[in-house]
Protein backbone atom coordinates (compact mmCIF):
# COMPACT_ATOMS: atom_id res chain seq x y z
CA UNK A 1 0.00 0.00 0.00
CA UNK A 2 1.28 3.47 -0.84
CA UNK A 3 1.56 6.36 1.60
CA UNK A 4 -1.11 8.22 -0.38
CA UNK A 5 -3.51 5.34 0.09
CA UNK A 6 -2.72 5.19 3.81
CA UNK A 7 -3.45 8.92 4.17
CA UNK A 8 -6.76 8.60 2.30
CA UNK A 9 -7.73 5.56 4.36
CA UNK A 10 -7.02 7.48 7.57
CA UNK A 11 -9.19 10.38 6.38
CA UNK A 12 -12.04 8.02 5.53
CA UNK A 13 -11.60 5.99 8.72
CA UNK A 14 -11.14 2.64 7.01
CA UNK A 15 -8.26 0.14 6.75
CA UNK A 16 -6.17 0.83 3.63
CA UNK A 17 -7.09 -2.65 2.36
CA UNK A 18 -10.67 -1.39 1.81
CA UNK A 19 -9.24 1.00 -0.77
CA UNK A 20 -7.22 -1.65 -2.62
CA UNK A 21 -8.92 -0.86 -5.98
CA UNK A 22 -7.29 2.59 -5.83
CA UNK A 23 -3.77 1.13 -5.63
CA UNK A 24 -3.32 1.76 -9.33
CA UNK A 25 -3.26 5.52 -8.77
CA UNK A 26 -0.12 7.41 -7.83
CA UNK A 27 0.32 9.36 -4.59
CA UNK A 28 -0.28 12.70 -6.32
CA UNK A 29 -3.71 11.57 -7.51
CA UNK A 30 -4.56 9.99 -4.18
CA UNK A 31 -3.46 13.08 -2.27
CA UNK A 32 -5.61 15.22 -4.56
CA UNK A 33 -8.58 12.98 -3.77
CA UNK A 34 -7.71 13.10 -0.07
CA UNK A 35 -7.66 16.93 -0.26
CA UNK A 36 -11.09 16.85 -1.88
CA UNK A 37 -12.51 14.60 0.82
CA UNK A 38 -11.00 16.77 3.57
CA UNK A 39 -12.36 19.89 1.89
CA UNK A 40 -15.84 18.39 1.74
CA UNK A 41 -15.62 17.35 5.39
CA UNK A 42 -14.51 20.82 6.47
CA UNK A 43 -17.28 22.50 4.46
CA UNK A 44 -19.81 20.10 5.92
CA UNK A 45 -18.52 20.70 9.47
CA UNK A 46 -18.98 24.45 9.01
CA UNK A 47 -22.46 24.04 7.53
CA UNK A 48 -23.35 21.61 10.31
CA UNK A 49 -22.17 23.94 13.09
CA UNK A 50 -23.93 26.94 11.53
CA UNK A 51 -27.19 24.99 11.23
CA UNK A 52 -26.88 23.76 14.79
CA UNK A 53 -26.27 27.29 16.10
CA UNK A 54 -29.35 28.54 14.25
CA UNK A 55 -31.43 25.66 15.60
CA UNK A 56 -30.31 26.36 19.18
CA UNK A 57 -31.30 30.03 18.82
CA UNK A 58 -34.87 28.89 18.24
CA UNK A 59 -34.97 26.78 21.40
CA UNK A 60 -36.44 28.77 24.34
CA UNK A 61 -33.60 30.16 26.52
CA UNK A 62 -34.75 28.26 29.61
CA UNK A 63 -34.41 24.96 27.71
CA UNK A 64 -31.24 25.80 25.78
CA UNK A 65 -28.85 24.47 28.45
CA UNK A 66 -30.72 21.18 28.63
CA UNK A 67 -30.68 20.86 24.86
CA UNK A 68 -26.97 21.68 24.67
CA UNK A 69 -26.25 18.98 27.24
CA UNK A 70 -28.31 16.52 25.19
CA UNK A 71 -26.12 17.40 22.23
CA UNK A 72 -23.01 16.62 24.23
CA UNK A 73 -22.14 20.26 24.86
CA UNK A 74 -23.05 21.22 21.28
CA UNK A 75 -19.55 22.10 20.07
CA UNK B 1 -24.80 -7.18 -12.21
CA UNK B 2 -24.24 -3.49 -12.52
CA UNK B 3 -25.21 -1.71 -15.68
CA UNK B 4 -23.59 1.55 -14.85
CA UNK B 5 -20.46 2.65 -16.54
CA UNK B 6 -17.73 4.13 -14.41
CA UNK B 7 -18.68 7.58 -15.69
CA UNK B 8 -22.17 7.27 -14.19
CA UNK B 9 -20.72 6.05 -10.90
CA UNK B 10 -18.34 9.01 -10.86
CA UNK B 11 -21.36 11.30 -11.25
CA UNK B 12 -22.93 9.63 -8.21
CA UNK B 13 -19.74 9.93 -6.18
CA UNK B 14 -19.43 13.60 -7.14
CA UNK B 15 -23.03 14.12 -6.01
CA UNK B 16 -22.27 12.43 -2.68
CA UNK B 17 -19.24 14.66 -2.18
CA UNK B 18 -20.86 17.83 -3.58
CA UNK B 19 -17.93 18.34 -5.93
CA UNK B 20 -17.68 18.80 -9.68
CA UNK B 21 -17.39 15.42 -11.40
CA UNK B 22 -14.43 16.73 -13.42
CA UNK B 23 -12.49 16.68 -10.12
CA UNK B 24 -12.99 12.90 -10.01
CA UNK B 25 -12.30 12.22 -13.69
CA UNK B 26 -9.02 10.49 -12.84
CA UNK B 27 -11.06 7.64 -11.32
CA UNK B 28 -12.45 6.69 -14.75
CA UNK B 29 -10.36 3.53 -14.94
CA UNK B 30 -11.85 2.19 -11.70
CA UNK B 31 -14.61 -0.37 -12.18
CA UNK B 32 -18.22 0.67 -11.50
CA UNK B 33 -18.46 -1.83 -8.62
CA UNK B 34 -15.32 -0.48 -6.97
CA UNK B 35 -16.57 3.09 -7.42
CA UNK B 36 -19.84 2.11 -5.80
CA UNK B 37 -17.93 0.68 -2.82
CA UNK B 38 -15.89 3.89 -2.61
CA UNK B 39 -19.12 5.93 -2.59
CA UNK B 40 -20.37 3.82 0.31
CA UNK B 41 -17.13 4.40 2.23
CA UNK B 42 -17.25 8.17 1.62
CA UNK B 43 -20.94 8.32 2.53
CA UNK B 44 -20.33 6.43 5.78
CA UNK B 45 -17.35 8.64 6.66
CA UNK B 46 -19.47 11.79 6.18
CA UNK B 47 -22.42 10.41 8.09
CA UNK B 48 -20.49 9.07 11.07
CA UNK B 49 -18.59 12.36 11.50
CA UNK B 50 -21.43 14.02 13.44
CA UNK B 51 -23.36 10.94 14.44
CA UNK B 52 -23.46 11.55 18.21
CA UNK B 53 -24.69 15.15 17.86
CA UNK B 54 -27.19 14.12 15.19
CA UNK B 55 -28.55 11.45 17.54
CA UNK B 56 -28.76 14.14 20.23
CA UNK B 57 -30.82 16.32 17.93
CA UNK B 58 -33.11 13.41 17.17
CA UNK B 59 -33.57 12.90 20.93
CA UNK B 60 -34.35 16.62 21.39
CA UNK B 61 -36.93 16.50 18.60
CA UNK B 62 -38.72 13.71 20.46
CA UNK B 63 -39.33 16.07 23.40
CA UNK B 64 -40.84 18.90 21.36
CA UNK B 65 -44.23 19.05 19.61
CA UNK B 66 -43.90 18.03 15.94
CA UNK B 67 -45.13 21.45 14.79
CA UNK B 68 -42.38 23.22 16.79
CA UNK B 69 -39.72 20.80 15.56
CA UNK B 70 -40.93 21.36 12.00
CA UNK B 71 -40.53 25.12 12.39
CA UNK B 72 -36.98 24.73 13.76
CA UNK B 73 -36.19 22.21 11.02
CA UNK B 74 -37.29 24.43 8.15
CA UNK B 75 -36.12 27.79 9.45
CA UNK B 76 -32.92 26.93 11.30
CA UNK B 77 -31.56 23.49 10.55
CA UNK B 78 -31.81 23.50 6.80
CA UNK B 79 -31.96 20.50 4.47
CA UNK B 80 -28.49 18.98 5.03
CA UNK B 81 -28.61 18.80 8.83
CA UNK B 82 -32.29 17.80 8.71
CA UNK B 83 -31.47 14.93 6.38
CA UNK B 84 -28.82 13.67 8.79
CA UNK B 85 -31.22 13.86 11.73
CA UNK B 86 -34.01 12.15 9.81
CA UNK B 87 -31.72 9.19 9.16
CA UNK B 88 -31.44 8.43 12.89
CA UNK B 89 -34.96 9.34 14.02
CA UNK B 90 -37.57 6.84 15.03
CA UNK B 91 -39.48 6.22 11.75
CA UNK B 92 -42.87 6.97 13.33
CA UNK B 93 -41.62 10.31 14.76
CA UNK B 94 -39.93 11.21 11.48
CA UNK B 95 -43.05 10.42 9.46
CA UNK B 96 -45.14 12.55 11.84
CA UNK B 97 -42.65 15.41 11.49
CA UNK B 98 -42.63 15.08 7.69
CA UNK B 99 -46.36 15.70 7.73
CA UNK B 100 -45.66 19.16 9.19
CA UNK B 101 -42.94 20.07 6.68
CA UNK B 102 -43.55 21.78 3.36
CA UNK B 103 -43.17 19.46 0.34
CA UNK B 104 -40.66 21.87 -1.22
CA UNK B 105 -38.48 21.60 1.89
CA UNK B 106 -38.81 17.80 1.86
CA UNK B 107 -37.64 17.81 -1.76
CA UNK B 108 -34.53 19.85 -0.83
CA UNK B 109 -33.91 17.54 2.12
CA UNK B 110 -34.24 14.45 -0.09
CA UNK B 111 -31.23 15.51 -2.14
CA UNK B 112 -29.08 15.07 1.00
CA UNK B 113 -30.67 11.81 2.15
CA UNK B 114 -29.29 8.33 1.85
CA UNK B 115 -32.50 6.47 0.88
CA UNK B 116 -31.29 3.21 2.38
CA UNK B 117 -31.20 4.88 5.81
CA UNK B 118 -34.78 6.16 5.63
CA UNK B 119 -36.64 3.27 4.03
CA UNK B 120 -38.76 2.70 7.16
CA UNK B 121 -39.73 6.39 7.27
CA UNK B 122 -40.78 6.47 3.62
CA UNK B 123 -42.93 3.39 4.18
CA UNK B 124 -44.91 5.37 6.77
CA UNK B 125 -45.39 8.52 4.69
CA UNK B 126 -48.58 9.44 2.93
CA UNK B 127 -48.31 8.19 -0.66
CA UNK B 128 -49.54 11.49 -2.07
CA UNK B 129 -46.76 13.34 -0.22
CA UNK B 130 -44.11 10.96 -1.59
CA UNK B 131 -45.41 11.49 -5.13
CA UNK B 132 -45.55 15.26 -4.63
CA UNK B 133 -41.93 15.36 -3.41
CA UNK B 134 -40.82 13.07 -6.25
CA UNK B 135 -42.44 15.28 -8.87
CA UNK B 136 -40.71 18.33 -7.40
CA UNK B 137 -37.38 16.52 -7.65
CA UNK B 138 -38.10 15.62 -11.26
CA UNK B 139 -39.13 19.19 -12.10
CA UNK B 140 -35.87 20.46 -10.55
CA UNK B 141 -33.80 17.97 -12.56
CA UNK B 142 -32.72 15.84 -9.60
CA UNK B 143 -32.81 12.60 -11.61
CA UNK B 144 -29.95 11.08 -9.64
CA UNK B 145 -31.79 11.58 -6.35
CA UNK B 146 -34.98 10.19 -7.89
CA UNK B 147 -33.11 7.13 -9.11
CA UNK B 148 -31.73 6.49 -5.63
CA UNK B 149 -35.26 6.63 -4.20
CA UNK B 150 -36.82 4.48 -6.93
CA UNK B 151 -35.53 1.28 -5.38
CA UNK B 152 -36.97 2.32 -2.00
CA UNK B 153 -40.42 3.62 -2.94
CA UNK B 154 -41.15 0.83 -5.43
CA UNK B 155 -42.25 0.86 -9.06
CA UNK B 156 -45.89 1.84 -8.46
CA UNK B 157 -45.01 5.09 -6.70
CA UNK B 158 -42.16 5.76 -9.13
CA UNK B 159 -44.55 5.43 -12.06
CA UNK B 160 -46.86 7.99 -10.46
CA UNK B 161 -43.91 10.34 -9.98
CA UNK B 162 -42.82 9.93 -13.59
CA UNK B 163 -46.29 10.21 -15.07
CA UNK B 164 -45.87 12.86 -17.75
CA UNK B 165 -42.06 12.77 -17.72
CA UNK B 166 -40.26 12.69 -21.05
CA UNK B 167 -38.57 9.55 -22.36
CA UNK B 168 -35.19 11.22 -21.84
CA UNK B 169 -35.98 12.02 -18.19
CA UNK B 170 -37.15 8.47 -17.51
CA UNK B 171 -34.01 7.09 -19.15
CA UNK B 172 -31.83 9.36 -16.99
CA UNK B 173 -33.50 8.02 -13.85
CA UNK B 174 -33.07 4.45 -15.12
CA UNK B 175 -29.37 4.98 -15.85
CA UNK B 176 -28.69 6.08 -12.29
CA UNK B 177 -30.60 3.23 -10.61
CA UNK B 178 -28.61 1.41 -7.94
CA UNK B 179 -30.96 -1.55 -8.10
CA UNK B 180 -31.79 -2.42 -11.71
CA UNK B 181 -34.26 -5.11 -10.63
CA UNK B 182 -36.93 -2.40 -10.48
CA UNK B 183 -36.43 -1.65 -14.16
CA UNK B 184 -38.70 -4.38 -15.57
CA UNK B 185 -41.75 -3.49 -13.43
CA UNK B 186 -41.12 0.18 -14.21
CA UNK B 187 -41.06 -0.37 -17.95
CA UNK B 188 -44.10 -2.66 -17.71
CA UNK B 189 -46.05 0.25 -16.27
CA UNK B 190 -45.16 2.66 -19.08
CA UNK B 191 -47.43 3.20 -22.06
CA UNK B 192 -46.17 2.04 -25.48
CA UNK B 193 -45.81 5.68 -26.49
CA UNK B 194 -43.64 6.57 -23.47
CA UNK B 195 -41.56 3.40 -23.77
CA UNK B 196 -40.91 4.24 -27.42
CA UNK B 197 -39.67 7.67 -26.29
CA UNK B 198 -37.40 6.06 -23.69
CA UNK B 199 -35.90 3.67 -26.24
CA UNK B 200 -35.40 6.54 -28.71
CA UNK B 201 -33.54 8.46 -26.01
CA UNK B 202 -31.06 5.58 -25.54
CA UNK B 203 -29.46 6.54 -28.85
CA UNK B 204 -27.81 9.50 -27.10
CA UNK B 205 -26.48 7.45 -24.16
CA UNK B 206 -24.23 4.92 -25.90
CA UNK B 207 -22.65 2.15 -23.90
CA UNK B 208 -24.46 2.90 -20.63
CA UNK B 209 -27.90 2.61 -22.27
CA UNK B 210 -26.88 -0.58 -24.08
CA UNK B 211 -25.75 -2.09 -20.78
CA UNK B 212 -29.00 -1.00 -19.18
CA UNK B 213 -31.14 -2.60 -21.90
CA UNK B 214 -29.12 -5.79 -21.57
CA UNK B 215 -30.31 -6.21 -17.96
CA UNK B 216 -33.98 -6.31 -19.00
CA UNK B 217 -36.02 -9.49 -18.93
CA UNK B 218 -36.88 -11.29 -22.15
CA UNK B 219 -40.46 -10.03 -21.90
CA UNK B 220 -39.33 -6.40 -21.67
CA UNK B 221 -36.92 -6.83 -24.57
CA UNK B 222 -39.59 -8.52 -26.67
CA UNK B 223 -41.99 -5.64 -25.97
CA UNK B 224 -39.35 -3.10 -26.97
CA UNK B 225 -38.62 -5.06 -30.16
CA UNK B 226 -42.32 -5.10 -31.01
CA UNK B 227 -42.44 -1.32 -30.78
CA UNK B 228 -39.55 -0.80 -33.19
Amino acid sequence: MSEGLDRLAATLGVPATRLAPLEAYDDQQLDRFDDLVRGVMTAEDKAFDASLDEALKMVPKMLRGVVQRMLGGAR
Amino acid sequence: MTVLTSALEITKLAHEMHVDEAELAFLATTSPDDLRDLRGIVSHAMFSRHESRVKGLAAVSKKLPAAVTAKITEIAMGPMLSARVAAVMDPADAAKLAGHLKPEFLAELSVHLDPSRVEAIIAKLDQALVVDVGRRLLADGHVLTLARFTGVVGPETSLQVMDGASGAEILQVALFLDDTSVLDPLLAGLSDETLTEVVAATADQGEAAEALLATLSEDSRARIASLA
